[in-house]
């Protein structure tokens, strides 16, 4: 058993490992520009190859993947001579970067000509105050430039050259703003992924990590209730159904559960919205979250999307739950309980249940993969702020952190529960021998 | 001595014909699949007849130039007026699916436009016929591509295994732990919308389980008879694999082929509902939907409600036929 764990358990790595580089290859390296659409098709291309290189987006992909997974902020940490350190300012959500000095302090660096160094101290009260360092600060790189390494208020780590005359190009609130001083090169800081930091948003210049977690809440929840209501109905239906094997109702089951199937989700939800919004009135037919707490407040608003989610996936489990049903009753020991002379309620409650129960909660469990599916396109259809819409505004945007570490979410659930099921399947069913 | 001849030759193998007329029989004796034969054959028929290009020399001019567009990843509209591109003569469609009936935008069913109009004026019932056409082309396609490329796959892990085997099963793997909609958003947000990107996210989409199937069946064929008996011949492993085993693995891979075409239709409405499908003015189905639903509040139901129908009729007949089949080739089994 151990032995198996142990297997499983690599594989899984490996699996991640390579859905990674392919998330990565696919995100990353498809034509597409970053830089255009996170800043509008009316850039200058000194804008753009200022914006490249703030964001280390002109390296090469090796470089920028092994930032991604296992960051850089050590990196910087030993270019720089100094510890860095991460702030998260709840208030704004935003991160930044910061030196820690040999006295405490925790600067970023400026300069406004090339020559005079500033470092920008934090205050406690979140401003920054000024001080000029000493001309001492530049040291000789193995090129026999003077070079100081630091941290620039943009939370960048940057290499400065003495002298340098050089201008970078920022996007602030209102206008595009060229600055003087500018380092010569970048190296953007990141925890990585490994570590739990999956970078800061394009779009939101938000750290992907705090959104997803709200959107992940929330997506939980909406599956979470769907499953909660799917899951008796079905396999009720679904023993209905394989105990009067091609009987009338049966058919009736058998048909309308692959009708429902086969019907894309925003299929239905249309169909939903028109006959229950639209036609009745009973229900909104979107969801209108204006705080993070609004879909816990008004249970309306999740009616359909709910009853979307669950049409798809009854049909589903119905099947697998009358097919295996039908196998069961078909065994020789309930043939035999029924020569016994066993009332019927007997030998399906005692005899038939346990064993034909078994196959639909492996096949519910693996379902999971396919539920995601069908919550983004649900979260889509009803504007449902969860990580389904999450990942499909991040993929139009093309907001790489965003996508990469919702897909490895994605995938991670999937193949966690692939694994689950697998486990679980050896726990209920003791012939199952570890392969 | 003579050896004797034996009297009795054996039967000629059944022509192709009879052959097919045989797989037909099975799918008239389920009344499932006839049903969904029935659904598929509308849109089908509607699809093919919807203007007369089969016969119009003209239209197949400019089918083959937007194919080739296509092929050079131009946009449509950039290259030509796209309302130019058909200058059939509808048919069934009875109207240009870019027609625009002034004054008449956002109407209901009526004599004049059957199934109403979109906000733009144009006839739905001519949108959604050649719409059927756009669906019903690149669906197969997408999968016929998706077999090839998961076929060779699947094949080359299963005949050679060992190193070959796992490499290829541990990214097949990988690719398969995708939720299916991940890989598409993934691949049409990098790669654009349009219908060359949409047969290739079908296509990285499908094979893996293609391939993984083969293998499967690979796997199993390769220890029979006529394959030693090929491979002491001395014949080359790609003449053992694609002519020994892949035509007598061809059973399962029809039946699955069948139901991935029903995903296929499934994920192309899907995409265009995201916005991820053909660009407009195409006449794509989920397209139509998604625009529909925005006027959905505003009284006008009709976009959204038939581009549903017409998308979930089409799918279920798929899913109905590919049910109704598998079920009787199990009963002959």
């Amino acid at each position: 058993m151990s032995k198996f764990l142990v297997r499983r358990i690599i594989f899984l790595i490996i699996t991640l490992f390579i859905v990674s580089i392919i998330v990565f290859a696919i995100s990353e390296i498809a034509p597409g520009n970053i830089a255009i659409n996170t800043l509008g098709n009316t850039i200058t291309p000194e804008q753009e190859a200022s914006f490249n290189a703030q964001n280390g987006l002109d390296q090469p992909p090796v470089e920028r993947y092994l930032r991604w997974m296992i960051g850089s902020d050590w990196q910087a940490a030993r270019l720089i001579g100094r510890p860095v350190e991460r702030v998260y300012d709840p208030d704004n959500q935003r991160l930044s970067w910061w030196i820690v000095g040999e006295d405490g302090a925790r600067y970023q660096n400026s300069t406004p000509d090339g020559e005079t160094m500033y470092r920008l101290v934090r205050q406690p009260d979140g401003t920054t105050k000024e001080e000029v360092m000493g001309g001492d600060v530049w040291k000789p790189n193995e090129d026999g430039l003077m070079v100081y390494w630091g941290i620039d208020p943009g939370g960048r780590a940057a290499m400065w050259v003495r002298g340098d005359d050089l201008m970078e190009w920022t996007l602030t609130k209102a206008t595009w703003t060229s600055i003087a001083g500018a380092p010569r090169s970048y190296l953007p800081l990141q925890k990585g992924l490994l570590r739990g930091d999956p970078g800061v948003s394009f779009q939101s210049r938000r750290p992907v990590a705090e959104t997803l977690i709200v959107r992940v809440k929330n997506t939980a929840f909406l599956a979470g209730l769907a499953f909660v209501i799917v899951m008796p109905i079905s396999l009720v239906l679904g023993l209905i159904a394989g105990l009067n094997e091609g009987k009338f109702i049966d058919r009736v089951l058998s048909i309308s559960s692959l009708i429902f199937t086969a019907t894309p989700e925003f299929t239905s939800g249309v169909f939903l919205i028109l006959i229950f919004s639209t036609w009745l009135g009973w229900f909104p037919g979107a969801v209108v979250a204006t705080t993070d707490t609004a879909i816990f407040e008004d249970p309306k608003m999740l009616v359909l999307p709910v009853m979307t989610l669950t049409l798809v996936e009854l049909g589903y489990v119905l099947r697998i739950t009358r097919a295996s049903m039908v196998e069961v009753m078909r065994t020789n020991y309930i043939r035999t309980a029924v020569l016994k002379g066993l009332p019927r309620f007997r030998i399906v409650f005692k005899h038939a249940l346990r064993n034909a129960l078994m196959a639909p909660i492996t096949v519910i469990i693996l379902h999971v993969n396919w539920l995601v599916g069908g919550i983004v396109i649900v979260e889509a259809i009803f504007g449902f702020p969860g990580l389904g819409r999450y990942v499909m505004e991040a993929a139009l945007f093309k907001d790489v952190f965003a996508v990469e570490a919702a897909a490895m979410l994605l995938v991670l659930i999937a193949v966690g529960t692939q694994m689950a099921a697998d486990f679980i399947y050896t726990f209920i069913n003791p012939r199952i021998r570890y392969a | 001595m003579a050896v004797a001849t034996p009297a009795v030759r054996p039967a000629p193998r059944p022509s192709l014909w009879t052959r097919l007329a045989a797989g037909l029989a099975i799918l008239t004796k389920s009344k499932v699949a006839m049903v969904g034969l029935v659904l598929v054959l509308f849109w089908a028929i509607v699809a093919t007849f919807a203007d007369d290009c089969i016969i119009n020399t003209g239209c197949w001019a400019d089918t083959a130039k937007q194919v080739s567009n296509a092929f050079q990843f131009k946009d449509i509209t950039e290259t030509e007026g796209a309302d130019k591109v058909f200058e059939a003569n509808p048919w069934l469609a009875r109207y240009s699916p870019f027609e625009q009936f002034r004054g008449d935008n956002l109407k209901g069913p009526s004599a004049k436009h059957w199934l109403g109009t979109d906000r733009f004026g144009r006839d739905l019932w001519a949108r959604l016929a050649h719409g059927a056409r756009i669906i019903l082309t690149l669906a197969p396609i997408g999968v016929i591509i998706a077999l090839i490329v998961g076929g060779t796959f699947g094949l080359i892990a299963g005949y050679y295994g060992g190193t070959v085997d796992e490499i290829i099963s541990r990214v097949l793997d990988s690719m398969i732990a995708f939720p299916q909609i991940l890989l598409y958003l993934v691949i049409i947000a990098a790669l654009g919308p349009s219908a060359v990107n949409v047969v290739l996210a079908i296509t990285i989409a499908g094979a893996p389980g293609i391939a993984r199937l083969v293998r499967g069946l690979t796997l199993d064929i390769k220890t029979r008879d006529y394959v030693a008996a090929a491979e002491t011949r001395g014949e080359s492993p790609w003449y053992i694999m694609f002519v020994e085993i892949l035509p007598n693995a061809r059973g399962p891979i029809i039946i699955d082929a069948m139901l991935r075409v029903g995903y296929a239709v499934f994920a192309i409405g899907t995409l265009g509902f995201l916005g991820l499908g053909l660009p407009p003015p195409s006449p794509d189905w989920g397209s139509i939907v998604s625009v529909g639903r925005k006027f959905i509040q505003a009284g006008h139901i009709w976009d959204a409600m038939w581009g549903s129908a017409a998308t979930a009729m089409l799918v279920v007949g798929l899913n109905l036929m590919a049910d109704g089949l598998s079920e009787e080739m199990q009963r002959y089994r």
